[in-house]
């Protein structure tokens, strides 16, 4: 059958060309369809995925037991992370407890995606001790992480990330408040920024975005 | 709001006592709560709703806690992607109107616990008014958890 045709059309380069660039595009689809990548995953408003994730440096900080936390603890598992202070009455303990509502609502999803860790860096250096931290993060779910450090290795971490903090001095307050970033971070097994998560936080609609983008960077490892 | 408006009319239905209580409670406050923190926590929220029957606006010039050393208002706004705290000098509450005071927006900044609270306590707050009247607010101390879930219900709308 095919031999047939091609010595009709072979007297007409041009239409022989089409059929040979018809042949190679179809193949190219064909590939890319059945064996690379899937379709970009489709996220909820508040979530951007960065495209490509954003590499990472080393960082060195301190996490709530006094051990070192840098970006080998980033490694091999996926990181929601947070940006705040614990002498923050509202939104810090708010974003602390809807992470917390994520973790259960991750864990009830019925394709098991993997068991992210939750980190919650301090950017209050000055007040927030490993100590500190110790009584505060782990109160809202025994499994998260706080993070502190010295104001440079603070720092470190933040600027790769683009996260902003701002000391703001109030004359009662506890003394000062910070200004900080409020987005929440999901940052992938290679230890690179994967995606963000903005408010305002819905906690099902987290969830899901989570096990579309696991899946997604799964499938084209 | 109205399921809060309504008993709190019945009960001025009843005897003088009322009518005492009514001179000085010019704002129905209604769910009135604190989150359950650390007990280390060097500071807390409450939030709650405030509805004005008034017909003329009400302005709260401050509060203050037997249970906490200071207490300030406060509102959390988040702009350009950033968080931050203003300190509110009052809050009015417009005549025939309401506020509320809820996480990440307004709240009532507790600061320096005298005791640690845990869910089930109540915390005593008054709040001054323009004009020198007091009005006194329970609010009960509500678990992290509980919340947690409450708060993620409230973002659907």
């Amino acid at each position: 059958m095919p031999t047939q045709p091609t010595r009709h059309f072979g007297k007409s380069a041009p239409i022989w060309l089409i059929g040979l660039t018809a042949l190679i595009a179809g193949t190219l689809l064909a590939q890319y369809l059945f064996n690379n990548t899937p379709a970009a995953p489709t996220l909820s408003p508040s979530t951007t995925r960065l495209d490509p994730a954003r590499v990472l440096e080393d960082f060195a900080l301190i996490d709530h037991r006094q051990s070192p936390f840098g970006l080998t603890q980033l490694k091999g598992r996926w990181t929601f992370m947070f940006f705040g202070y614990t002498h923050c009455p509202d939104i810090c303990p708010t974003t602390l407890t809807t992470l917390n509502a994520v973790a259960r609502n991750i864990a009830a999803l019925p394709n098991t995606p993997p068991t992210p860790q939750y980190v919650f860096v301090s950017i209050d250096p000055e007040r927030d001790t490993p100590e500190l931290l110790a009584k505060f993060v782990p109160y809202f779910n025994p499994d998260f992480i706080g993070v502190t450090g010295t104001p440079s290795a603070i720092d470190a971490l933040t600027k790769q990330l683009s996260v902003l903090y701002l000391k703001v001095d109030v004359p009662d307050s506890e003394g000062y408040l910070m200004d900080h970033s409020a987005a929440l971070l999901l940052i992938d097994p290679h230890g690179r920024l994967h995606a963000l998560m903005s408010p305002p936080f819905e906690t099902t609609l987290m969830a899901d975005d989570f096990q579309k983008l696991t899946q997604y960077y799964e499938a084209t490892q | 709001m109205n399921r809060h408006t309504l008993p709190a009319i019945a009960l001025c239905l009843f005897g003088s006592v009322c009518i005492g209580a009514a001179h000085a409670e010019t704002l129905n406050v209604t769910e009135a709560w604190v989150r359950e923190a650390p007990p280390t926590s060097a500071v807390n929220a409450a939030y709650m709703h405030i509805a004005n029957p008034d017909k003329k606006d009400q302005i709260i010039t401050g509060a203050s806690s037997p249970q906490f050393d200071t207490v300030e208002i406060h509102r959390t706004e988040i702009v350009d992607g950033m968080a931050r705290m203003l300190p509110q000098e009052r809050l009015a509450i417009p005549a025939n109107g309401n506020v509320s005071l809820e996480p990440n927006g307004l709240h009532l900044m507790l600061i320096q616990a005298k005791q640690p609270l845990k869910a089930g306590d109540h915390v005593e707050i008054n709040l001054s008014l323009d004009g020198g009247a007091t009005q006194k607010v329970d609010a009960e101390v509500r678990p992290g958890m509980a919340e947690g879930m409450d708060h993620s219900q409230h973002m659907q709308h």
